[in-house]
């Protein structure tokens, strides 16, 4: 569960101030699936790392899982997001150097687990994406998609409370799309919040809740009235 | 050092600029271990003393002319004469001095016969006179006395005498019990001499010698046309004594002195080559170690440039400062490490070579140690600032960049 109470959000650059968001409340219960949407620069994706804890916010307050974020150090946010999030990213990010395996290992590696948890960890997290027998390719072997199916893997493994994921499927083709977005539903369907960005109306609507974004401004635009899990 | 695999899997994978780089380390250490090495072994050189009294001496060359008898009243009187001014504690005549490079070496050995010689040795002859004059410590045995002394008009080492020898020389010959020297007739150049005492510490006029350090004073004065003097002050007098004898000597009719200088210019021109060697080695270091730094520096700076989305990305996914700190910390030592092992394998192969076919010392294993510590030290310095940009790169980058 998280919730922002008249959170907002402004870039100074020199002598310009820019409302990336203006004040809002907003609360996200455990086990939803929400969208984001809105025109480029809006302010999508600087919601989403305050969410993630990418991003300080200027005013209001923010509490993820009953952690106050606005008390924590850099060291505890970090530790948060280790343990609360997953992200995933439009251009999925994986390590080209490492293989799948290697990659999904690098999230837990911050974390005080033994060997052996990590080894089940990240197996389980392959196959749930199906591409458990190519561990030990490269990310530059693989499709758009089976990349970004490793990045879901890496974003899961650590079994985070919310997946965060922007325009997760902006850089692949409508198939390879509905693939993913089916893969984020089953994640969902489990049990994991999920917050996404999309430019895809399509996709948006599967969500249980669309949350639009216009110059800073979030408006809740739409309840899809879909069961949450 | 959780870290350790990845990074050792990544290296790994992207071999080429850590190679360039492991290369670099291997040759700047051979090179610095050797150069820091050659110039400690110089710098000793340098400031080892000679065992005089280097402070107060002087010498310089004078000729004489005459009968045999004339030319040895000549060198008398010329000594009374300076003895008698009073910025002079002591004044004496020698066949040469340490350290100009001109001078008598000599077979030593327990017997007549040549191929049975124990060592070379420098040779002085001089009277009984030089030991205070020279400021030397005569350890065993006694001093040359008056009585002593043999004159002769040159080659003063073809006549028998008593003789000290230095403390190397002594140990050279009977290494377990150097004392028992005195006493013993020693051969120099198959000519018996007897040794009644033993002086602390007397070089030879070569310094690059094996013999440098192992030397005979004979008590055979030698009165050659052009002599040596060489005079000690009375302390912090040197200055006024050395214009005082200059005014003397050249008040006697015809008179020329040459070579007329303070030990302390006998001896820098004797280093002055060595001293430059030194100075420029020191340069050279000082270059090549910042070259190095300068290359960890700027290939951590380049990584870090062109790896700034997977630093965020790492962050966002939920590495600490610390951790991204630590990861180019542990790279850095890692290619360090490389780097220094394959250098101490240059370095043992170059030096078998060295010692092998140049017979140059080896360089011993403290250095390779000290300098595979000075080397990662310096490494992990040069990548502090590198790594600490890394660790402020902000975890929005993941989401904000292609
Ligand atoms: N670091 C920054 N400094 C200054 N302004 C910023 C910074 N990051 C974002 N902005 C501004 O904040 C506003 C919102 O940007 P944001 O990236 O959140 O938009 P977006 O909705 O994600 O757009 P897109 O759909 O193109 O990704 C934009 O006007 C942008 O220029
Ligand atoms: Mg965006």
């Amino acid at each position: 569960m998280l919730s922002m109470r008249h959170l907002s959000k402004a870039y100074y650059t020199d002598t310009i101030k820019t409302q990336a968001l203006q004040p809002f409340d907003l609360r996200i219960e455990q086990g939803e699936f929400v969208s984001v949407v809105g025109p480029s620069g809006s302010g999508k994706t600087t919601f989403l790392n305050i969410t993630g804890l990418l991003e300080d916010f200027c005013d209001g307050s923010y509490e993820l899982d009953g952690f106050n974020v606005e008390k924590l150090s850099d060291k505890a946010k970090s530790k948060l997001r280790n343990e609360k999030v997953g992200f995933i990213f439009q251009s999925f990010n994986l390590i080209p150097e490492l293989n799948l395996y290697d990659n999904v290992d690098m999230p837990l590696r911050y974390r005080k687990l033994s060997s052996k948890e990590r080894h089940e960890r990240i197996m389980d997290a392959l196959n749930k994406v199906g591409l458990a027998s190519r561990k030990d390719h490269y990310p530059s072997q693989l499709s758009g998609g089976q990349q970004q199916r490793v990045a879901i893997a890496r974003a899961i493994a650590g079994k985070p409370s919310f997946l965060l994921a922007d325009e997760p499927t902006g850089n692949l083709d409508s198939k390879m799309a509905d693939s993913i977005m089916e893969l984020l539903m089953d994640i969902n369907a489990q049990g994991t919040s999920i917050v996404m960005v999309t430019h895809d109306t399509q996709q948006a609507e599967k969500a249980h809740r669309i949350i639009e974004i216009r110059d800073g401004v979030i408006i809740e635009r739409k309840h899809c009235n879909k069961a949450i899990a | 050092m959780r870290d350790l695999l990845p990074i050792l899997k990544t290296l790994n994978k992207n071999k080429a600029s850590p190679l360039l780089l492991i290369l670099q380390i291997a040759l700047t250490f051979t090179i610095l271990v050797n150069a820091i090495y050659m110039m400690i072994l110089k710098e000793q050189e340098l400031v080892q003393p000679t065992g005089l009294a280097e402070s107060q001496l002087f010498s310089f060359r004078t000729h004489f002319e005459g009968s045999d008898e004339e030319k040895n009243a000549a060198l008398d009187t010329d000594l009374a004469d300076i003895r008698a001014l009073a910025s002079v504690e002591s004044v004496s005549t020698i066949t040469s001095m340490p350290l100009t490079n001109w001078g008598r070496s000599l077979d030593v050995g327990l017997t007549p016969e040549e191929d049975e010689r124990i060592t070379h040795a420098g040779y002085y002859g001089s009277d009984d006179t030089i030991v205070d004059t020279l400021g030397l410590r005569v350890v065993a045995g006694r001093n040359l006395q008056h009585n002593d002394v043999v004159h002769t008009y040159f080659d003063g080492h073809t006549e028998s005498a008593s003789v000290l020898v230095s403390q190397d020389l002594a140990h050279k010959i009977r290494p377990n019990d150097w004392r028992s020297v005195i006493g013993e007739t020693i051969y120099v150049e198959s000519v018996p001499q007897k040794v009644v005492g033993i002086v602390e510490t007397m070089k030879s006029p070569w310094r690059f010698w094996y013999a440098y350090d192992m030397t005979v004073i004979s008590s055979v004065r030698e009165h050659y046309e052009e002599s040596i003097i060489v005079v000690k002050a009375k302390p912090g007098q040197r200055e006024i004594a050395m214009e005082e004898v200059q005014a003397l000597m050249l008040k006697k009719p015809g008179r020329q002195l040459d070579a007329f200088k303070s030990f302390e210019q006998i001896k820098t021109e004797n280093l002055q080559a060595d001293y430059a060697v030194s100075q420029t080695l020191k340069a050279v270091i000082a270059a090549l170690a910042c070259v190095t730094m300068l290359g960890i520096f700027g290939q951590a700076r380049y990584t870090v440039y062109k790896r700034r989305k997977q630093i965020g990305t790492r962050r966002a996914l939920g590495a600490t400062q610390a951790d991204i700190l630590r990861y180019f910390m542990i790279e850095n030592a890692v290619v360090s490490l490389f780097g220094i092992t394959l250098g101490i394998v240059i370095a043992i192969t170059a030096n078998i070579y060295l010692v092998n076919y140049f017979g140059l010392t080896s360089v011993p294993g403290d250095y390779l140690i000290a300098g595979a510590i000075v080397m990662l030290l310096a490494g992990q310095l040069a990548v502090t600032y590198p790594a600490m940009i890394a660790a402020r790169v902000p975890p929005a980058i993941a989401t904000r960049t292609a």
